[in-house]
């Protein structure tokens, strides 16, 4: 734990303050304007995008400042400037904090009365507009940076489910949400997190659902992380995590929005951050994933195949190059006759060893996979051709690689993706070459102890106090039938115990007794469906639809 | 961090107690029942699990007399503080000597097997150190590990069992009621030491988070371990017969290696090989993590964590101290008669000792 120690602690000595920007003193303001003025330039400097507007009438009356950056300073002229300048045309002044509220045509209009709060305002985008003799600016939002489009997510794709992704906007990000939860229980919760970014991170779960515990050790992390700026969610999955000395993701991130309503209904926590398209949720366990949308989205048996060829796609993926390694090196003999003629005829011109024909195989396929990620589009296609090419005829040709192992190499690329996160996807990948240099050394022993060393270790990380193995490791029986089998709805009542939700029932059975049903009907007959599966969809929870016919 | 749900619960006890069990006793089973028996040596398996009853009903009632404490506590309460001293030592130098023992007998396979060329000290080194980790990080990891691995491992040691079947011969086994009882109930005795394992229970019971349902839980799993060493035996018997298993040193993986799918798979004993490591590897992680839990409290030094790596140097001297493998299997016979003693004999002793002299809590049993 020496290293821990290393990492985890504070330099001794290291003033940490100075990670904190020179704030602003709490300073109250005045009712000059042109003195307000000056102290805010003052203080943030003359940035080129800054923006001061000052209405005169016989004397200064009003000054709006903004960030043109920022604001959309087309909206701010119509919605600010002009109805402030056609008041000041007919009353030739007057322009009092009460008249001015009036006549901003905005949503929300926020009060400030002291110069940090201003200039925090200022740079997170709104306009602060300064009165005459007023000792309280008003500011208003009106958003003009640039905002991507709501997409299909790239990492994240699926056959058959929501098409939305997130984006960089946290406020689009959690509408995306509340469009899939409306309930009062939703809690949003918000927090800034970096003392210069001051990232706006809402936290998302529901009250009578999620684990008080695991809400209130969130907020406590949360509240410990001190740190220049969030630029990404990455940073806060890192600094949040129970086990800091480990590959496998602890925090699960997703741009699916979807996703992230399934995990709040679950009992999970989400974690939105501003400027970032992916969305935490803790806790989370190992089999979270290899779950996808797709798998609720087709029938249950379909959905359990496809996590079934998921887990096997890892397990070849992690296993494959090191077994292989240790059947044709060291354990020879372990395979059937038939096949060590064919490995050893395929590599008999080959001049490298095996362990250094697979490795230089895997590098250099690691290389090309790293390369076509950056690649523009059309010469990624040229790298997927001059690699297959490379490799696959040029190498064998050569007799630098064997026939063998670039299908071994490939098929184990290929089955890399099949798991459904990427981040856990790229821990795989360094267990990959562990197992592979353990299986070098001692073979198939090697090859095993290895694996069990890397289960080892999974045993023991936890997520916000849950086992990350679980419901294996601890085993919860009906969690893990349907860790491995998508468990259809109706055989699915109760909420995941391993997140221990305050509320475990999921489903139920409506007494529709007494009510008419959506075609207007006074009794529902017997060519009605009963099950009561409309009743889950919360068609007819929607207020005012009881009774209601539709035509 | 907030607290784990479970802890060690029934659920992590029975996968600990089966796994452990499986890895220690499985592999050398059939040897001692048909040397010690004959061709009904599965008899003794069923003598021997009889005998386990008594150990499993001394490590509950001894876990509810002394709550939260494991052997080495509570041996100086009930025998004094000098006698308590002594006999917890012994205690530690038989798991010890437990961890020893099995780890030769174990690389053996591996040498045999897997790794012909490689010196012996490399696969005992390898294996102990893998096993060390799981030792280090506690009782809690070792169970879940045990958890999760007990669905693959175990649906591929039934499908093993069945696949057996297609060499098994009844004349081997029979007549079925033929054994004299003195000689199955001596053989029954020799293979007790399958459940000698159940030595670290007097070292972790104190971490079960459901006592009361102690004894429930522990014979759960000694009774589907039981099952699975009885089909072993009579399997392995039936397909070799009683002779043909003492040609074999290890005879569970050469019923393995026979057994095939037609067509499909010409061997099992691969796949064997890799479940049964995993078994072992819990086994021997629980033997060395309750060996240095053990010496901790008797030091009187609350972090294990430091006897785990203590003990490595201490486990890999000793298992390469033994010769060969005809002195290893003089020191396992020996080692099977004493542990009788130690895990069967020893604690009833104490458990009676206890209640006589009303020692620990006074509502236990």
């Amino acid at each position: 734990m020496f290293f821990q120690k290393i990492f985890t602690k504070p330099q001794t000595g290291a003033n940490r303050g100075r990670i904190r920007p020179q704030t602003t003193e709490q300073r109250e303001i005045t009712a000059d304007i042109e003195a307000n003025l000056q102290f805010l330039i003052k203080e943030i400097g003359e940035p080129a995008d800054l923006v001061i507007h000052r209405f005169e009438k016989d004397g200064p009356v009003a000054a709006l400042m903004y960030l043109d950056s920022l604001a959309d300073g087309s909206l701010l002229g119509s919605h600010i400037s002009r109805p402030i300048n056609e008041f000041l045309m007919k009353n030739g002044g007057g322009l009092d904090l009460k008249n001015t509220e009036r006549l901003l045509t905005t949503a929300k209009i926020y009060n400030y009365r002291d110069f940090s709060a201003v200039i925090a305002s200022v740079l997170s985008g709104q306009a602060v507009l300064f009165l005459q003799q007023q000792k309280t600016a008003l500011g208003v939002a009106f958003p003009g940076f640039p905002r991507r489009a709501v997409k299909e997510p790239s990492t994240e794709k699926v056959t058959r489910g929501s098409r939305e992704g997130f984006t960089d906007v946290l406020t689009d990000n959690l509408g995306m949400i509340r469009r899939w939860i409306k309930d009062p229980n939703l809690a949003v919760t918000k927090l800034a997190i970096g003392e210069r970014t001051q990232t706006e991170i809402n936290l998302l779960y529901l009250k009578d659902v999620a684990n008080s515990d695991v809400v209130k050790e969130l907020k406590t992390r949360l509240a410990k992380i001190e740190i220049d700026g969030i630029i990404d969610s990455g940073y806060l999955s890192e600094l949040i995590a129970d086990q800091k000395l480990t590959f496998f993701p602890l925090v699960q991130d997703t741009e699916r929005p979807d996703k992230v309503a399934a995990a709040v209904l679950e009992g999970r926590v989400a974690i939105l951050v501003d400027k970032s398209p992916f969305a935490l949720i803790v806790p989370v366990t190992s089999d979270e994933f290899y779950q996808t949308p797709a798998d609720f989205g087709y029938n249950y048996w379909v959905g359990s195949f496809l996590r079934f060829i998921r887990a096997l796609g890892t397990f070849i993926a992690v296993t494959l190059p090191g077994l292989y390694l240790a059947m044709i090196s060291v354990n020879p003999e372990l395979l059937p006759p038939g096949l060590v003629g064919v490995v050893s005829s395929a590599r008999v011109q080959v001049p490298f060893p095996a362990v250094f024909e697979v490795l230089l195989t895997m590098v250099v396929f690691e290389i090309f996979r790293e390369a076509i990620i950056r690649a523009p589009g059309n010469i990624s296609l040229i790298f997927g051709i001059a690699g297959g090419a490379l490799i696959g005829f040029c190498g064998i040709q050569a007799a630098l690689v064997s026939a063998v192992t670039v299908i071994v190499v490939v098929i184990t690329s290929l089955a890399s993706f099949a798991t459904a996160n990427t981040g856990k996807e790229q821990a795989w990948r360094l267990v990959r070459f562990f197992v592979f240099f353990a299986a070098a050394c001692f073979g198939v022993l090697g090859f095993v102890l290895a694996g069990l060393t890397v289960l080892t270790h999974m045993n023991s990380l936890k997520s916000f106090g849950v086992s990350y193995l679980e419901p294996w490791a601890p085993p919860q029986s009906l969690d893990m039938a349907d860790s491995f089998f998508r468990i259809p709805w109706w055989a699915h009542s109760r909420r995941p115990s391993s997140y221990r939700p305050q509320q475990t029932d999921r489903t139920g059975h409506k007494d529709l007794t007494g009510l008419k049903d959506l075609t207007g009907k006074d009794e529902p007959t017997d060519q009605d469906d009963l099950t009561g599966q409309d009743d889950l969809t919360g068609k007819n929870n929607l207020p005012g639809q009881e009774g209601e016919d539709p035509g | 961090m907030l607290p784990e749900k479970t802890g060690i619960g029934s659920g992590l006890l029975f996968m600990f107690v089966l796994s452990s069990l499986f890895g220690f006793g499985i592999m050398f089973a059939p040897q001692v029942a048909a040397e010690s028996i004959g061709g009904n040596g599965y008899w003794g398996v069923v003598v021997a699990f009889l005998f386990s009853l008594p150990v499993i009903a001394a490590v509950v009632g001894l876990g509810k007399r002394f709550p939260g404490k494991s052997i080495i506590a509570y041996l100086p309460q009930v025998y004094g503080k000098g006698f308590g001293k002594i006999f917890g030592l012994i205690f530690l130098l038989f798991l010890l000597i437990s961890g020893v023992l099995f780890l030769r007998d174990i690389t053996g396979i591996f040498a045999s097997f897997f790794l012909f060329r490689s010196p012996l000290w490399a696969i005992v080194s390898i294996i102990l150190l893998a096993a060390a980790y799981p030792a280090y990080l506690g009782i809690e990891v070792i169970s879940r590990q045990a958890s999760f691995l007990f669905t693959a491992v175990y649906l591929i040691i039934t499908i093993i069992l069945l696949m057996s079947l297609q060499h098994f011969q009844p004349d081997h086994i029979r007549p079925v009621l033929a054994g004299n009882p003195f000689i199955v109930a001596s053989g029954g005795v020799r293979l007790f030491y399958c459940y000698f394992p159940m030595a670290m229970l007097f070292m972790v019971y104190q971490y079960y988070t459901e006592p009361e349902k102690g004894w429930k839980i522990i014979n759960r799993a000694g009774l589907v371990f039981f099952v699975y060493l009885f089909l072993f035996v009579i399997e392995t018997i039936g397909v070799y017969g009683a002779k043909g298993v003492l040609r074999y040193s290890f005879p569970v993986l050469e019923l393995t290696r026979k057994t095939t799918i037609p067509y499909v798979l010409q061997t099992f004993g691969l796949y064997f090989s890799f479940v049964w490591l995993s078994q072992i590897y819990i086994t021997l992680a629980g033997l060395l993590y309750t060996t240095a839990q053990g010496c901790a409290e008797w030091f009187g030094i609350l972090n294990y964590k430091r006897f785990v790596l203590l003990l490595l140097p201490v486990i890999l001297f000793l298992a390469l101290s033994i010769p060969g493998a005809i002195d290893l299997h003089g020191f396992i016979k020996a080692f099977q008669t004493i542990g009788i003693w130690v895990i069967a004999v020893f604690p009833l002793i104490t458990w009676a000792v206890a209640w006589l002299f009303q020692r620990g809590e006074q509502n236990g049993p």
